[in-house]
């Protein structure tokens, strides 16, 4: 490769970077309202499971809202509220979920003792969200005592005066949103958009579909990573496979 | 409308009745959910009209079901704006019931299952130690301590199925998963029977926990062969104690459960 198309290489893999952070945008500009309605709310003294009705009827219309306006991209959305959690005393979640054409709030079961328990704390996209800085997406992973199928989520930490009150985050439709970033991927065949543990979001290559890990295909194939490239979305990374 | 019914367990569960028409079948699915565990002491059961819908049944038929339920002790209904029907845990004679049934199985058709189980988890196990991420192996060593310090079988239970349906979830297919939902309805009653005994919770858990360490050393093989140990364990006692109950149900004066 000359020294001239390496750099064009280079030029349109910024191309590239923007296009995904464009894609991602709107679902960051989505839950940044949320997080944003969160903060008025806990500084109005409204906020967690004392006025869970209060809440639900604040975030319902917003929340349908982003499930209307970004069918078929976006089938859940919602969030979690921790205030004073140190001394465990108040977390819960508010979620509402499309399904087949239809618009509704989800009531998860917060019961331990039942087989159905979601343990939303202990979930990836939540841990993500406290650690990333700014927008998380996680997976595809398959969301067992959630939404039990395959689920992307992009999750976002919600602040008040300095401190995380909580969570904000939305289900991504798995098949439109693989879809989509493997259409943006397409003039780019070599390049696989991976998350942190160098597993699949998208790709054009035909054996190493969305949610599989890398390695095992670089082994089968004795292919390589030449290079990495970041993205604006935490953990994501674009691999060159050679 | 609320929607309760969206996790998995409970949608396999509740899917539509083939023959909608008997009481006793619709009687016989949600006795199983409570005497399961499926469903937490005291929690609500869906509204009746949801119910009805998901189980393909008349609400007559469905309002029948639940009366009987109702007689045999294992729900509560209140009337008023925060009423419903809520769950009673279920006691020692449930086990009795389980032992009824798994008395009931012909050999053949426990063995089949045995061996459903075997090739799904077996399979799932070598796709998770493949695919799994470090969060889902996380997750599964947290939930086997579950069962490691489950002090009854109910608990232990609930901790074995939850595990392995996070086993099979970590291989990143949905259809695998959601065979393993429908293969932990099918085998808890008996599982169930098996972890009255602590030394079996023990000794599961300690499997399980092998499971664990081939799935996070990523040792396919390992994976493979300490899932099929980890349930042919379970597997071998619930065929003991069937063994051992037809036995006893031969005996002039030994039914089982009397």
């Amino acid at each position: 490769m000359t020294r001239d198309t390496e750099q064009a290489g280079e030029a349109s893999i910024d191309g590239l970077v923007a296009a995904i952070d464009a894609w991602a945008e709107g679902v960051r500009s989505d839950l940044e309202g949320i997080a944003r309605q969160a903060s008025t709310m806990h500084e109005a003294g409204s906020f967690g499971g004392r006025v869970i009705d209060e809440m639900a009827v604040r975030f319902e219309p917003q929340c349908l809202t982003v499930l209307v306006e970004h069918a078929p991209s976006v089938d859940g959305v919602g969030l979690v509220w921790e205030v004073g959690v140190e001394a465990g005393s108040d977390t819960g979640m508010l979620w509402w979920r499309s399904e087949s054409g239809t618009v509704a709030r989800k009531h998860h079961v917060f019961n331990p003792e039942s087989d159905s328990f979601y343990d939303y704390r202990n979930s990836l996209w939540f841990e993500a969200a406290l650690a990333a800085d700014g927008l998380a997406v996680v997976g595809p992973y398959i969301d067992a005592w959630g939404t039990d199928d395959h689920t992307i989520t992009a999750s976002l930490r919600i602040m008040a005066n300095g401190a995380c009150i909580g969570v904000a985050a939305a289900d991504m439709n798995v098949s439109v949103v693989t879809a989509t970033l493997a259409s943006i991927l397409r003039p780019w065949p070599q390049l696989v958009l991976v998350d942190n543990e160098d597993r699949v979001v998208a790709s054009n290559f035909a054996l190493l579909s969305a949610g599989l890990r890398v390695a095992p295909f670089l082994e089968r194939t004795s292919r390589r990573v030449d290079s990495r490239f970041a993205t604006t979305v935490d953990g994501w990374q674009l691999l060159r496979l050679v | 409308m609320p929607d309760s019914l969206t996790t998995l367990t409970k949608r396999v569960l509740f899917s539509p009745l083939s023959d909608p028409r008997r009481t006793e079948t619709v009687v016989s699915r949600i006795r199983s959910a409570i005497t399961l565990g499926i469903f937490a002491n005291g929690e609500q059961l869906p509204n009746e009209i949801e119910l009805a819908a998901q189980l393909s049944v008349s609400p007559v038929t469905l309002r029948d079901a639940l009366r009987v339920v109702r007689e045999e002790g294992l729900v509560r209904t209140t009337r008023g704006r925060s009423g419903g029907t809520f769950v009673i845990a279920p006691d020692e004679s449930n086990m009795r019931q389980f032992e009824r049934s798994l008395a009931e199985l012909p050999p053949i058709e426990l063995r089949d299952l045995l061996d459903w189980q075997a090739a799904i988890l077996g399979q799932a196990a070598r796709f998770a130690a493949e695919r799994a991420s470090a969060h889902d192996t996380a997750s599964l060593m947290s939930t086997i301590m579950l069962l490691g310090s489950a002090p009854d079988a109910p608990r232990a239970r609930r901790a074995n199925s939850r595990f392995l349906i996070e086993l099979a979830a970590s291989s990143r297919s949905v259809r695998i998963s959601r065979t393993a939902v429908t293969l932990q309805i099918e085998t808890a009653p008996h599982s169930m029977l098996v972890f009255r005994d602590p030394d079996a919770r023990t000794e599961t858990f300690e499997r399980g926990q092998r499971v664990v360490a081939a799935v996070a050393e990523r040792d396919v093989s390992a994976a493979h062969e300490r899932t099929l140990e980890m349930t042919g364990f379970v597997g071998d006692r619930v065929v003991e104690l069937h063994h051992d109950l037809s036995q006893r149900m031969l005996e002039p004066e030994g039914a089982v459960g009397r």
